[in-house]
């Protein structure tokens, strides 16, 4: 039991911090601010200039989880570097071959016109 | 002769094969001529290998031939591989030999049907899996055939679709019958769990080795295949689906569900004799239904108005007298009924079946009568048949009926109680089979002026065919002379119930019989077994028994006579007299308002109940707002709105805390 | 850590040469299809079978080597039977896909090749005797799925099966993770009979984790073979998914979880264990077939019967030994023969556009088109479990197995809910087969067909039929299948034992 103890208090204390924060929420700040107020993108700050739901082109999306997993590559890359020399040729040939697969992959993007901006 | 046991099946699947390949191209006449022939080659066959087995001594009367092995890893083991006893022998001859005669007239009657081949190929698929059926020499390749009988029965039910009354009596047959194919397959696969194996002969083996420890075992097996049994010979409570049966052409009647298909499960009972032997509480549970039935069916069709119909329930009915016999031990008596009624049944359907083509199809014996003035041929082979199956002596029916009724008294597991059901429905079956003759062939002419336009006897090729059964429902008795009658007349030896000695290899003598019965049950506690085989030899009470019934059934014909004939309306004035008798029995009972009520609505409602709950309400109601009947459901399911894959994650997360649940418990 | 020396290296690769193969083959297939889009058409389905047929031969290679255990994955003859069945099914797959990608316009490079990958993933569920290695072939099986269920980008039902399916799929793989960390924080190890053992031996004294890691396992692997209660998914994601994907969905994804339901099967505690598959099963028959009976739709009808089918799968799992397992191989193959079967009909019938999904735009089809009648009739009574079809055989064989491990209760629920399948089965016959064709307005079903469609529907049928009168070598092969899968059980406690002797002597115990 002991060894789980500590999990037990975090548990509590998580729970505890976030009922604490609602409650604390609720008797200290203020009550009911106008409907108007209540409904805009934000509440503080500069008054919104139109509306903030524009459509804009899906492209920023592709480009965008594209951006993503080619960084999980590069990011993939530094703990390897660092212990790039207990690994050693094994090591090496191992990361050749994530990065030949990740190599496949942007081909075929490159080849499917995703990079392309038309 | 093992060389070519396997050709008995295989004839009929290669006229399967034909008719169904090259049917439609081939010339009708051919294509008839394939299936009648085919049939008749497993005939010729069955024969030779019948006189074969009978030039072999007594004891080592049996043939094995195993074709290949089917499945054979581990555990388990299974072969395709047939068996030619006595019984085997007994079946593939009625099989074949009645079921050529029936493709014959198939000729004659089947002749303006468009889908001419496909019919012969159904019934040449039908004679196959009855042949694998008879010849398996396991239980699961007697599985096999028994569900590809059933299959076919299917078909042909079904077979003229257009009439939805067809199609919805196929798909009722189907269904019942799995019910009771349930039965089987567990019971099936409960002989292998104790037996560790498949086949009859080690099964049988084993507990004839040691009848005193299996019998609870054996007991719950032996109920279990009979469940099968009552499904596929249509016992109290899975009958319903054979009357409306019917709807299938009059040949499909005659060969599937009167003469053969029908028996599959006497011939299942008898073939595990040695099982039901020792288990003397499902042998009882045996006789019981099978003398229910019996008079049960006979009252049904006392009152029916459709000529099928009323053969229909008479075949339940005689179903019950073959499951009576072998519920009281005596197993020959079951099977040789089962082949008397072979005969004079199908002889009655197609004589039925003639009527019908005469009638324009028209089955309501209310507007039939006096046909016998036009269908001279059909009208006398039918009464052949009436009177084969009423028990009057010297037809068929009187050796094999009073040999069940005297079994029923002095077999083994006899009672005074079995005899009067015996001798109640042996009286009910003359009088309704004397009603169901003299209103169709007697009496005023009653049909339509087109109707009498009409009429004419039907083509030699089912005439003779009539004739040829006649002549078998009226000398297949004499195969099976009662010892009484014979030492009466001084006739030879091998005379005397032939037929019985010489299916004895197969179902076990008398004495085989009280043996297994008493160590089932542990030594003498079973004294009416010892009362019973005193009753055995007492010549006096035998005949005067069977003069009882004889007297029954001979006044049971003259009555009908009288009220049909001689006094036409006493019927009718019978029925008003009696309202609440005469309508329960048309209704049969109502038991088919109650299945429909007690099983088949709440299953459906069920069914729609859940589909509705969920897949309605909760996604197709929901996800596409359509708009829900009952308020009260709809606000109901309103507050899991959120989102529907929100409720599907919640019954994940439910699901994972039922299982960390049931593992912690 | 040292580098591992060459001779374990050449071993490992081995062991995973097969899902190698496959994986490769897949990216072949991709950039092909990229390269040379206008001859994809016939170039990728080709280069699909073509890697397929590869790694069939890889898998048939390595199981001959008799390889020691790998750590983190196993070829023995389990792996080897199990992957060629899934290879079979991928075969089929895309030979049934052909007709159904030309007719509806998804003919792009990706669709083999995801479909490819899907299938290596599920040759590494079953190959893994190690959860981490398990969790990610359920990945590498899950997300080439998500895609693939919304291939069709053009039907909104696609697209909605695809989201259902994504966000379900990372619930219940979530419960999969965390299962395994459980585990891993129990016992200290992430093998699954290791793992299993050192509770069982009580090594450690931290039993209620492990058991909670393994039921959160379970409930993942529950969610992809679609079992009661995780199974409410599977009618919506099968009906809206392109036909072929469901077809693949439910053979492969179904097969893939029972692969690794029947490595962890084992290492469940005893008692509670047998009880909760038992009630899952139960369910899971008595749920599938109840619903089946009311759907008009013959996808959503699929689906059910796939659930149903599944819980009788279970009880393959639940009767354990070689038996159960050998059975539920045999099974896996008599369905995939019969699902495809059905599938690869309904492609055929729906027509352009997937028009005349209802069971009722089937009428009097049978009359109009023999071949499709016949095919589907046969795969129906299969699929209902009538002899001499493999259907039948297949039932017989988890039923006795169930028997003679002792649950005759289960089973005779089998049997009966079974019967109440019939009832559904036997209802798609009769209105092809048994009813008029309806003159009115609505989809019309379809029935002509490419030859090579026309091909695969026979021989599938042909199959069907085979499978159920020569299953005797299927099921020795299936035997040796559940044998392999003992024996490297035993293998893996054989080297946790103390001793630690250098790795080729201690590795070779698990060989032969």
């Amino acid at each position: 039991m002991n060894p789980y103890l500590p999990i037990l208090f975090m548990l509590v204390i998580a729970t505890a911090f976030a009922l604490a924060a609602m409650a604390l929420a609720l008797f200290v700040g203020r009550p009911r601010p106008g409907p108007e107020r209540k409904f805009a993108p934000y509440e503080c700050g500069i008054e919104p200039v139109g509306s903030a739901r524009d459509r804009f082109p899906v492209k920023f999306y592709l480009v965008a989880m594209l951006f993503i997993l080619f960084d999980i590559e590069v990011i993939f890359l530094y703990p390897w570097a660092v212990v790039f020399r207990q690994l050693g040729v094994f090591g090496l040939i191992e990361m050749a071959i994530f990065l030949g697969i990740l190599l496949v992959g942007y081909i075929y993007v490159w080849r499917v016109g995703a990079l392309e901006w038309q | 002769m093992r060389a070519y046991l396997w050709l008995i099946p295989l004839l009929p699947l290669l006229g399967v094969l034909i008719n169904a390949w090259f049917g439609h191209r081939l010339p009708r006449r051919v294509s008839g001529a394939v299936a009648c022939l085919v049939v008749f080659g497993s005939f010729v066959l069955g024969v030779a290998a019948l006189i074969r087995l009978i030039g072999m001594p007594p004891g080592q009367r049996i043939i094995y031939h195993k074709l290949f092995p089917w499945i054979s890893t581990g555990g388990f083991e299974s072969a395709v591989a047939l068996m030619y006893d006595p019984l085997s022998a007994v079946m593939v001859c009625v099989v074949t030999g009645v079921g050529f005669l029936i493709h014959v007239y198939s000729l004659g009657y089947m002749a303006h049907d468009p889908r001419y081949p496909r019919f012969f190929a159904y019934m040449n698929l039908f004679t196959f899996a009855m042949l694998m059926l008879v010849l398996a020499d396991n239980f699961l390749l007697m599985f096999v055939g028994w569900e590809g009988v059933g299959l076919c029965s299917y078909l042909l039910i079904g077979f003229w679709f257009e009439r939805k009354s067809a199609s919805d009596a196929g798909m009722k047959a189907f269904i019942v019958n799995r019910v009771g194919d349930f039965g089987f397959l567990l019971g099936m696969m409960f002989i292998f769990a104790v037996f560790g194996s498949l086949r009859f002969h080690d099964v049988f083996k084993q507990v004839a080795a040691d009848p005193a420890t299996l019998t609870l075992t054996v007991t719950g097996i032996c109920l279990l295949l009979f469940v099968g049994a009552t499904g596929k010979s249509a016992q109290i409570p899975l009958y319903v689906w054979l009357p409306d049966a019917m709807e299938g052409p009059t040949p499909v009647s005659a060969l599937i569900h009167a003469a053969t298909m029908v028996t599959a499960g006497v011939y299942m009972v008898a073939r595990c004799w040695i099982m039901f032997l020792n288990a003397p509480l499902a042998l009882t549970v045996v006789a019981c239904i099978g003398a229910l039935t019996a008079l049960f069916a006979a009252t049904i069709a006392l009152v029916q108005n459709d000529i099928k119909r009323v053969l229909a329930y008479s075949t339940i009915s005689q179903l019950g007298y073959m499951f009576m016999a072998c519920g009281a031990g005596v197993f020959a008596a079951g099977v040789f009924h089962l082949m008397t009624h072979a005969f004079f049944k199908a002889l009655l359907f197609l004589g039925a079946g003639s009527v019908m083509h005469a009638m324009s199809d028209d089955t309501d014996i209310r507007r039939m009568g006096g046909l016998m003035k036009w269908l001279p041929v059909t009208g006398v082979t039918f009464w052949v048949g009436t009177l084969a199956i009423s028990g009057i002596p010297p037809f068929s029916g009187f050796f094999s009926k009073d040999e069940i009724i005297w079994s029923s008294l002095a077999g083994p597991m006899g009672s005074w109680v079995f005899w009067v059901f015996g001798v109640v429905t042996a009286a009910l079956t003359a009088f309704y089979m004397a009603r169901l003759t003299f209103k169709v062939f007697h009496g005023q002419p009653r049909m339509s002026g087109e109707q009498k336009h009409h009429l004419h006897e039907s083509p030699p090729s089912m005439a003779w065919v009539l004739i040829l059964l006649a002549v078998g429902a009226s000398l297949a008795g004499f195969l099976n002379i009662p010892p009484a009658i014979a030492h009466l007349l001084h006739l030879p030896e091998r005379w005397t119930a032939a037929f019985t000695n010489f299916l004895e290899p197969s179902v076990g003598t008398h004495e085989q019989a009280v043996y297994l019965l008493e160590a089932s049950v542990g030594g003498s506690q079973i004294g009416f077994a010892k009362l019973a085989h005193g009753l055995q030899h007492n010549a006096a009470l035998e005949f005067g028994l069977m003069g009882i019934t004889l007297a029954l059934a001979a006044g049971a014909i003259l009555t009908g006579r009288w009220m049909y004939v001689s006094r036409p309306g006493t019927g009718t004035a019978l029925a008003r007299k009696l309202p609440f008798l005469f309508r329960t029995l048309q209704n049969k009972y109502y038991l088919d308002e109650f299945y429909k009520a007690v099983i088949v609505r709440p299953g459906m409602a069920l069914g729609n109940a859940l589909w509705r709950g969920f897949d309605v309400l909760v996604i197709e109601g929901i996800v596409n707002g359509i708009a829900i009947a009952t308020a009260i459901i709809s606000r109901l399911f309103r507050v899991f709105q959120t989102g529907y894959v929100r409720n599907y994650a919640a019954g994940i997360l439910a699901g994972a805390i039922l299982i960390i649940w049931v593992l912690m418990r | 850590m040292t580098a591992p020396s060459l001779q374990i290296i050449t071993w490992n690769l081995w062991v995973s040469a097969p899902v190698c193969a496959l994986a490769a083959s897949a990216m072949v297939t991709l950039i092909a299809g990229a390269f040379w889009p206008a001859f994809a058409r016939w170039l990728t389905p080709c280069l699909a079978l073509g890697g397929i047929a590869l790694t069939a031969a890889f898998t048939i290679l390595a199981g001959m080597l008799g390889l020691p255990p790998a750590g983190m994955q196993v070829m023995d003859s389990f792996t080897v039977v199990f992957d060629l069945i899934i290879l079979i099914a991928a075969f089929i797959t895309v030979l049934v896909s052909n007709h159904y990608v030309t007719r509806e316009n998804l003919e792009r490079g990706e669709y083999y090749a995801l479909m490819m990958l899907s299938a290596s993933g599920a040759m590494l569920m079953a190959a893994s005797d190690n959860y981490v290695m398990m969790f990610l072939g359920l990945e590498l099986l899950s997300i080439p799925l998500y895609v693939l269920a919304g291939f069709s980008r053009g039907r909104s039902e696609s697209q909605e099966s695809a989201l259902k399916y994504l966000l379900l799929g990372a619930f219940a793989s979530a419960f999969f993770v965390f299962g395994a960390a459980l585990v891993f924080s129990a016992t200290g190890s992430t093998n699954i009979v290791v793992a299993g053992d050192a509770t069982e031996r009580a090594l450690v004294g931290t039993t209620p984790i492990y058991v909670i890691g393994l039921a959160m396992i379970l409930t993942a692997l529950a969610f992809k073979v679609a079992l009661v209660p995780f199974h409410m998914w599977t009618p919506d994601v099968y009906q809206g998914a392109p036909t072929s994907v469901t077809a693949f969905m439910a053979v492969v994804a179904k097969a893939a979880g029972f692969g690794a339901l029947a490595r962890v099967a084992a290492a469940g505690p005893e008692g509670s264990w047998t009880v909760l598959l038992w009630g899952l099963s139960a369910a899971t028959m008595i749920w599938g077939n109840l619903l089946a009976i009311s759907q008009n739709n013959i996808k959503r009808l699929l689906a059910y019967s796939s659930i149903a089918h599944a819980g009788y799968l279970l009880m393959g799992i639940l009767a354990g030994g070689r038996a159960g397992i050998s059975a539920v191989l045999f099974y896996l193959l008599a369905y995939a023969a019969m699902t495809f079967g059905a599938f690869a009909a309904v492609i055929i019938l729906a027509g352009r556009g997937d028009g005349a999904e209802d069971i009722e735009d089937y009428r009097g089809i049978a009359r109009r088109s023999p071949l499709l009648g016949w095919t589907m009739a046969i795969f129906m009574f299969s699929l209902a479990g009538l002899p001499p079809f493999a259907g039948f055989f297949g039932k017989l064989y988890l039923f006795s197995a169930a028997v003679e491990a002792g649950y005759p209760g289960l089973t005779v629920l089998a049997v009966l809910t079974s019967v109440m399948g019939v009832f559904y089965y036997l209802r798609v016959t009769v209105v092809m087969w048994m009813q008029e064709p309806e003159a009115e307005s609505g989809p019309a079903a379809q029935t002509s067909a490419p030859l090579l469609s026309r091909l695969v529907l026979s021989a599938l049928a042909v199959a069907v039929l085979a499978l159920g009168i020569f299953s005797s070598p299927v099921l020795r092969w299936t035997n040796s299948g559940s044998a392999g899968l003992e024996r490297s059980a035993e293998a893996a406690i054989q080297m946790t034992l103390p001793e630690p002797t250098n790795a080729p002597a201690a590795l070779s115990g698990g060989s032969r």
